[in-house]
C-alpha cells in the first residue's frame, strides 16, 4: 500500500517535471505553423485558428479577403475600445500586410498568412471618410507631429496616402473618429510600427462588398 | 405474536453477533479501502492532467467550434460592432498620453514674488567681469545661475550667463531645472508565475513532504520506546 503510494506520487512528480520541462520549452514543441493540415477542414489550437479551403474561398467570395490567410488569431471575448490582441509565437518571418475593416472597426496584422495581431480601431468621421483600397506603406515616422492638425501626436505613423491618410497611434474610444487617418492603441501602433516596413500593403475594406474594395 | 417474532430475531442476531459484527468490519473496511484508494488515483492521476490541460498540451486535433465558422463571423466575433456614434471629435488632442514625456511631479513651492522696484533697488549692481575680485562670495548674486566648475578653480571669473541687460536684476528667476530624466522602459515581470514554475514548486513540495515523511519513519524506527 504505502509502496504504491510512493510510486503513484514519483508518477505525479514525473508528470509535473515533464509538464514543467514542456512549458519551459526544454522540449521541442511541435511548431504550429508548419503542423499545419492544409485539408477541408479549419481547425483551432490554443492561439489561433487555422482557416480551411473553403472558409477562405467564402472570405474571398465575400470580398473580406483577397488573398491567402492560413490561420487568425483566437480572440477569447469581443474586444473593447483600446483593447488588442498580440501574438506572433512561433510564426515564421515572411511578408506583412495589414487588413482593415472599417465597418467591424477591426485592424488585423498578417505575417507570412498567419495573423498575428489585431485590435480594435478608429476611422474617419462621416466629414472625412476614410478611403478604402489597397495602400503600400509610403513612409514610416515614429515621432510623427500633425502639420494640419494643430501639431497634434502622432505616434508611430505609417503613411498610407499622399494627402496624409496614415495608421498611427491615438486614444481609442467609444464615441471618437478621426480626420480620415486610423486609429490604433498606441502599444499596438508600436508593434506594428516594428512589424511592418516601407512598401508593405495595407488593405481597407468596407462591408459593402468586392466592388468597393477594387476601387 | 410480532413481539415474538421480533424477540426471537433479536435473539438470533445477539447469537450471532460476533461473526456477523466481524464480517460487517471487514466490509466496512474494504469499502472505505476501495473509496481511499479511488480517491488517491484520482487525486494522483487528476494533478498532473489538471496542469497539463491548464498548459493547453491536450489540445484536440479536432475542429473546434470556432473553425465552422467563417472568417466574416470570426472578425464580427470579436469586433465592438459597427460605429453607432460618428463624431468628429478631437482625438488628436494635445493630451494623448503616450506622447507627453513621463515626468515625476514635483511639489511646487508657491513663493510670493516681491516687487519689481524693490528687487531693483537692493538687487547689486552687476557687477563688471574685470573688476570682480577672487574673493568675491558667490552666493551674493543670487539666484543667477552660475557657471560650474570655476568656484573650484580658484576664483578668476564669474559669468553670469542670465544676467538681465543693463544690471537692473529683474524678479528672482525659476531655479534652474534638471534636465528630464527619461524613464526607461523596464521588462515588468508577469504578476503570475509560469505554469511550468508552478509545476517546479508543487514538486518541490512533493519531494519535501515525502522526504519528511521518510525521515520521520526512520527516527521512528531508531528511536527506543
Amino acid at each position: 500500500m504505502k509502496r504504491g503510494i510512493v510510486v503513484a506520487l514519483a508518477f505525479a512528480g514525473l508528470a509535473t517535471a515533464a509538464a514543467a520541462a514542456w512549458s519551459s520549452r526544454i522540449i521541442d514543441r511541435p511548431q504550429p505553423a508548419q503542423a499545419k493540415p492544409q485539408g477541408q477542414y479549419g481547425w483551432s489550437d490554443k492561439d489561433r485558428t487555422y482557416l480551411s479551403e473553403a472558409q477562405l474561398l467564402q472570405a474571398k467570395a465575400q470580398g473580406q479577403l483577397d488573398r491567402d490567410v492560413r490561420s487568425i488569431l483566437n480572440v477569447p471575448k469581443q474586444m473593447k475600445y483600446g483593447d488588442y490582441v498580440w501574438n506572433d509565437r512561433n510564426v515564421p518571418q515572411g511578408p506583412v500586410w495589414i487588413r482593415v475593416d472599417l465597418e467591424s472597426q477591426i485592424i488585423s496584422v498578417f505575417r507570412a498568412g498567419h495573423e498575428i495581431g489585431t485590435a480594435v480601431i478608429l476611422y474617419g468621421a462621416t466629414e472625412k471618410q476614410t478611403p478604402n483600397g489597397t495602400f503600400p506603406i509610403l513612409a514610416k515616422i515614429k515621432d510623427h507631429r500633425s502639420i494640419t492638425y494643430d501639431n497634434a501626436p502622432m505616434p508611430y505613423t505609417l503613411r498610407l496616402t499622399g494627402d496624409g491618410v496614415s495608421i498611427h497611434g491615438s486614444d481609442v474610444r467609444w464615441g471618437r473618429a478621426t480626420h480620415g487617418c486610423i486609429g490604433v492603441p498606441v502599444e499596438f501602433a508600436h508593434k506594428l510600427f516594428d512589424q511592418a516596413s516601407k512598401g508593405d500593403q495595407v488593405v481597407i475594406v468596407t462591408e459593402k462588398g468586392p466592388a468597393e474594395l477594387a476601387s | 405474536m410480532p413481539t415474538a417474532a421480533t424477540s426471537s430475531r433479536s435473539g438470533r442476531r445477539l447469537n450471532s453477533s460476533g461473526r456477523a459484527r466481524r464480517a460487517k468490519r471487514a466490509s466496512e473496511q474494504r469499502r472505505r479501502t476501495i473509496l481511499m484508494s479511488a480517491a488517491a488515483l484520482a487525486l494522483v492521476v487528476g494533478a498532473p492532467l489538471g496542469i497539463v490541460a491548464r498548459m493547453g498540451m491536450l489540445d484536440p486535433g479536432l475542429p473546434g467550434l470556432d473553425s465552422a465558422k467563417s472568417f466574416l463571423a470570426l472578425m464580427t466575433d470579436r469586433s465592438p460592432g459597427e460605429r453607432t456614434k460618428a463624431e468628429l471629435t478631437k482625438t488628436k488632442s494635445k493630451k494623448l498620453a503616450m506622447a507627453a514625456p513621463k515626468m515625476r511631479a514635483l511639489p511646487k513651492v508657491a513663493k510670493p514674488e516681491l516687487p519689481k522696484e524693490f528687487v531693483a533697488a537692493i538687487a547689486p549692481p552687476l557687477p563688471n567681469i574685470a573688476e570682480v575680485p577672487a574673493t568675491a562670495p558667490l552666493t551674493s548674486i543670487g539666484p543667477l545661475l552660475i557657471t560650474p566648475g570655476i568656484p573650484g578653480a580658484g576664483g578668476g571669473i564669474v559669468v553670469p550667463p542670465q544676467a538681465p541687460p543693463g544690471g537692473g536684476g529683474g524678479p528672482p528667476g525659476p531655479p534652474p531645472e534638471s534636465p528630464p530624466v527619461t524613464p526607461t522602459p523596464t521588462e515588468i515581470p508577469p504578476a503570475v508565475p509560469e505554469p511550468g514554475t508552478w509545476a517546479t514548486m508543487l514538486l518541490g513540495f512533493g519531494l519535501t513532504g515525502w522526504m519528511m515523511r521518510r525521515r520521520r519513519r526512520t527516527l521512528a524506527a531508531f528511536v527506543p520506546e
